[in-house]
């Protein structure tokens, strides 16, 4: 079991971690003074932790289904699971985009004389060709990545806490002051992007039994972890560096690993940053792209995105599309230089999404008492409901927390978001429409 | 004997279908190449009716095996209520749609739950 559990926690933390969480906690730094920080990312761990109970029971009542898609529409119907679901496939590709220009900056800061900006789009187009290929790599080493990764950032924490560790700038005290609850609230919403994709255990259960206890257990273990290993950063930066330049660094783990074990460290924290982003967008291109084979299948993407070789399985269109996606969105964020604003559009969008799975539990109680659950959200009922009712409160708060992006998140989020419904029910009438014709053409539907 | 049972007793079983599955992936012509390199062992069980079917992928050829309660490195396990079962081993149903829907459950990773869609959609189109 303890095993089991460990490959589930791995899992689970392996998908959220990733180079964009080091600037988002240096960005939480701009939204609410040092300390608070870690109590914003304790706090977002606490409310991800809830979240996890609910997707739990989810994955206990439909083991094995693809996450969201799968939960949302039996509780709400097909538009909105599909509406969210196009959401989720752009946050994933917006993601990738701020996970990009990060590393390209480290990469930068590390390698001057390497054009970074072409060297990131060449790194995506890599990895999409090695799943194209279907190589993978053994589960094995995807499990030590992700250790090293864990423990790479909790001893660079650790060591800024050393008697003798440098300090750039002294803590201004002063400023600590206590946070207005809506300057909180944002750093919680914002904060939210630290713990993204631990869900996603949730369709790789080997067996049955592993949702009535392992699956939950693995999503909280994994939550707690990076919520440790990310306050000890967060704390670390505030006690070592300023935290309004840190605010405005889009790599502050360079920085402060650069403070503490000079060049050694800038190019020790690079090759940290390189190592998150292969892993993060190599998991987030597997994930969307067989929700996007599944979604070709469903006959509500054009069929050539089902399209698969068949010595390996692989659907290459639909990893195809989505790392198209994802290098323009990088080289949009790239360009422009928005990736805190595209940082807390997908911390929000994380948040409406979890609230919505909050929501699928407490309808799924209601409309399908009886269905068989291995796994119950202890939560009491109107607990739940708060912890809902919450989350799309956070994702505002984090939307508005960026003082010169003014309503460019909020317009962004609201932007995408009609956009995924747009999307959603353009697909479902194109369905409707393809089964009458493929009826009268004598073809199953 | 009632109706329904009388009913049960003409009516193909999932026994029947899988045999019927098991004679057609064999036959058809483009299942060496999907097979080619992936030999998992399927195990079918139904939700309702406690019934419970081996297969094994063996050299690009599937066959029933029978259970012997050996670890398999390799194994997938297919779930779901015997009547979805029936549909997606005959054709009838989508099987990646009854996935999604949650009523079909597959225990195996990313590539064998393609594979095993890949097999229906090269045998039926569907």
């Amino acid at each position: 079991m303890g095993r089991d559990l460990l490959h589930y926690v791995a899992i689970s933390a392996g998908m959220a971690l990733a180079a964009s969480c080091y600037t988002m906690l240096g960005g939480l730094l701009g939204i609410v003074d040092g300390p608070w920080v870690v109590l914003a990312v304790v706090l977002a761990g606490t409310f991800c932790v809830l979240v996890s109970t609910s997707v739990g029971e989810l994955a206990a009542m439909f083991p094995s289904a693809p996450g969201i898609r799968t939960y949302l529409r039996a509780a709400f119907g097909n538009h909105f699971s599909l509406a969210v679901l196009f959401l989720y496939l752009a946050m994933v590709a917006l993601a990738a985009g701020v996970e990009g220009t990060v590393v390209a900056g480290a990469l930068a800061g590390a390698f001057p004389a390497l054009p970074a900006d072409a060297v990131v789009p060449g790194l995506f187009v890599l990895v999409v060709a090695l799943n194209i290929l279907g190589l993978e790599a053994p589960r094995t080493f995807q499990l030590v990545v992700t250790a090293t990764l864990l423990a790479a950032t909790l001893w660079v924490g650790v060591s800024a806490f050393a008697p003798d560790a440098p300090i750039a700038q002294p803590r201004q005290l002063a400023t600590a002051g206590l946070p207005s609850v809506i300057d909180l609230a944002a750093a919680v919403g914002a904060a939210t992007f630290l713990f993204m994709g631990f869900e996603w255990v949730t369709p790789l259960g080997r067996n049955p039994a592993a949702y009535r206890r392992l699956i939950p257990l693995s999503m909280i273990v994994a939550i707690a972890v990076l919520a440790l290993i990310y306050g000890v950063f967060a704390a670390a930066l505030d006690a070592r560096l300023d935290h309004r330049l840190v605010a405005a660094d889009p790599t502050p783990q360079i920085t402060l690993g650069v403070l503490l074990f000079g060049e050694k460290g800038r190019y020790a924290m690079a090759a940290v940053c390189l190592m998150a982003m292969l892993t993060s967008f190599n998991a987030g291109l597997m994930g969307a792209s067989r929700l996007a084979y599944g979604l070709a299948r469903e006959g509500l993407l054009p069929a050539w995105v089902a399209r698969i070789d068949l010595r390996t399985g692989v659907p290459f269109n639909a990893v195809a599309s989505i790392g198209c996606l994802s290098c323009v969105l990088t080289m949009v964020v790239m360009t422009t230089g928005a990736y805190r604003l595209a940082g807390l559009a997908v911390a929000a969008i994380v948040c409406l999404v979890y609230a919505a799975l909050m929501g699928a539990v407490l309808r799924l109680r209601r409309c399908r008492p009886d269905a068989a659950r291995s796994f119950r959200n202890p939560l009491p009922r109107p607990a739940q409901w708060l912890v809902a009712a919450c989350l799309p409160l956070l994702a505002l708060s984090a939307l508005l927390s960026l003082p010169q992006a003014g309503w460019g998140p909020l317009l962004l989020v609201t932007f995408l978001a009609a956009g995924a419904a747009l999307a959603a029910a353009l697909a479902i009438r194109r369905k409707d429409n393809r089964l009458p014709l493929a009826r009268k053409q004598g073809v199953a539907p | 004997m009632n109706a329904a049972d009388a009913a049960q007793a003409t009516t193909p079983g999932l026994a029947d279908h899988l045999s019927a599955f098991v004679r057609d992936v064999n036959a058809h012509p483009a299942m060496a190449k999907l097979l080619k390199g992936w030999e998992p062992r399927l195990t079918i069980e139904t939700l309702d009716a406690d019934e419970r079917f081996h297969l094994r992928v063996d050299d690009c050829k599937v066959r029933a095996v029978a259970a012997d309660g050996a670890a398999d490195e390799h194994a997938i396990l297919i779930r779901g209520e015997r009547a979805v079962l029936c549909e997606v081993f005959t054709g009838i149903s989508n099987p990646a749609q009854a996935y999604l829907e949650g009523t079909l459950e597959v225990f195996g990773d990313d590539r064998d739950h393609i594979k095993l869609d890949a097999i229906c959609l090269v045998l039926w189109g569907i």
